[in-house]
């Protein structure tokens, strides 16, 4: 455990001077923000949208904020992924840290936790933010604790899934842009994915798209494949990262 | 001059960057293809022109979300060659200018971006022929419309490009790019989209049919302008740039 703690440890020292902080900070103030703004430009007419469909402030909030959020989070997320491997294959990094007596999936699962804690972190944030702009904007109800923790705790379910496809990739191809490319495609066909439920339960790009605490979307698909899929390819990748050939 | 060039595209063939710029958009038109058969009734019941159709499906995500992204990969791939291994100082130790060395990167860089266009078009056509979509083939629009949108990203190229330059850490150019195209989704439906040129590429490939885009003209010779200053400057910045 101490050794694990020690590779986390490492991890995050790698990343104390990259940008990569300063895009994981912004990500959830630039989503809000445009959220905010678009409150700003439209609050009477998005009012009158929110009485029409039986909604709360809140609801209406988060409803609005998503349809930006779930392409934002896992766009941000697949170069997380991304570049704390690619720092590995820049540097020749995975020679020197596999000569040192750590096994290779420790090595591999404290990548997976580091890109998992940067991922929590832009969810949380993203979710005070979101609560600082509704009391900014003055909302007439009382705050939605409930509506908040379930939508921040489906995300950070969801998106495990997601980060386990990206490491798994990222871990496993040494060109970097190629890990993002194709996380980027999946992510811009995640709507067309999620039209078709079946299809949306194993393409973990689409699952962020379920996470709305909505009547008409099926959380289960975050929820019971997301988790799913997350674990699937952690195991993957373990698998796949221990016979990898380091030249 | 020649030489630098074929140095250039010499240093991309082994980069897969090619298979990225011709792959990614032909999924996104698999992807169209396939709602347009899912939803073909929809799409077509009131009379559309089924290529027309194929022709929005592909394009929604590809160039609102795809397209912008692909541009910051691009870029940054192009620029990480030299960035990564101390490149710069091995490249500008030859006898080369550094004018023209930033001038030909980005034009390669624009080239390839093109081929991403032309994959897109040629994808669409294969998957229009493949599904025996009826109705005539909107040669003008279905030409003229990428080409527009090419020419609208010009400054959005400009822009990712000397980010890319300037910064060594990928995240950056990435972080920028994504962090700027994704708001291009909502300042596009509003009245505000013409002072944000993330929006110019939306507006040309799909806009052309709606009222807002009766500014069109505008919006070329506003690319092209802040192509030139962009990219003067990018260059000036980059030959006054000490290479450590």
């Amino acid at each position: 455990m101490q050794e694990f703690y020690r590779l986390i440890k490492g991890e995050l020292l790698k990343q104390k001077r990259s940008f990569l902080w300063p895009v994981v900070i912004f990500t959830p103030l630039v989503g809000t923000l445009l959220t905010f703004a678009n409150f700003c430009l439209r609050y009477d007419y998005l009012r009158g949208l929110a009485a029409k469909q039986n909604l709360s402030s809140w609801q209406l909030l988060l409803t609005q904020h998503h349809f930006l959020w779930a392409f934002f989070l896992p766009l941000v997320a697949t170069i997380v992924a991304s570049h704390v491997h690619y720092l590995e294959y820049k540097s020749s990094g995975w020679k020197q840290i596999l000569a040192l007596p750590v096994s290779r999936i420790k090595v591999y699962v404290a990548k997976w936790v580091l890109v998992f804690l940067l991922n929590l972190f832009m969810i949380i944030e993203n979710s005070i933010c979101l609560f600082l702009v509704g009391k900014v904007l003055g909302f007439p109800e009382i705050f939605d604790l409930s509506l908040f923790l379930t939508y921040t705790g489906y995300q950070i379910v969801a998106v495990s899934g997601l980060i386990g496809s990206q490491c798994f990739l990222s871990a496993n191809l040494s060109n970097a842009s190629v890990a993002m490319t194709i996380g980027f495609v999946g992510v811009a066909s995640s709507l067309f994915f999620a039209q078709s439920e079946q299809l949306a339960k194993f393409i973990p790009y689409a699952h962020m798209i379920f996470t709305l605490p909505d009547p008409t979307i099926n959380n289960a698909i975050a929820l019971n494949y997301g988790f799913s899929c997350g674990l699937i390819f952690l195991g993957l990748g373990m698998i796949f990262f221990q016979r990898k050939e380091i030249s | 001059m020649k030489e630098i060039i074929v140095v250039e595209l010499i240093k991309l063939k082994g980069s897969k960057i090619f298979w990225i710029v011709i792959l990614a958009p032909a999924f996104m038109v698999l992807q169209g293809a396939v709602n347009l058969l899912r939803y073909y009734d929809l799409f077509t019941g009131q009379g559309q022109n089924a290529w027309e159709q194929l022709y929005t499906q592909s394009m929604i995500f590809y160039v609102m979300i795809l397209f912008p992204v692909l541009i910051s990969v691009v870029m940054t791939l192009v620029a990480r060659m030299e960035n990564a291994h101390h490149g710069w100082k091995q490249y500008l130790s030859l006898p080369v200018k550094k004018e023209v060395v930033y001038t030909i990167k980005f034009i390669i860089a624009c080239g390839v971006i093109f081929i991403n266009i032309l994959a897109l078009l040629i994808s669409i056509l294969i998957s229009g022929f493949f599904l025996g979509l009826e109705g005539n083939l909107p040669w003008q629009n279905f030409i003229v419309r990428p080409m527009a949108m090419y020419v609208a990203a010009l400054p959005v190229m400009a822009v990712l490009y000397v980010v890319s330059i300037r910064h060594k850490q990928m995240t950056i150019p990435l972080g920028i790019g994504i962090g700027l195209a994704l708001p291009a989704m909502l300042v596009a439906n509003s009245k505000f989209w013409l002072v944000y040129p993330w929006t110019y590429p939306i507006m040309a490939a799909l806009g052309v049919d709606m009222d807002l885009f009766s500014k069109g003209p505008i919006v070329y010779f506003v690319s092209i302008i802040l192509l030139i200053i962009v990219f003067l400057s990018g260059s000036k910045n980059f030959c006054q740039k000490d290479i450590i």
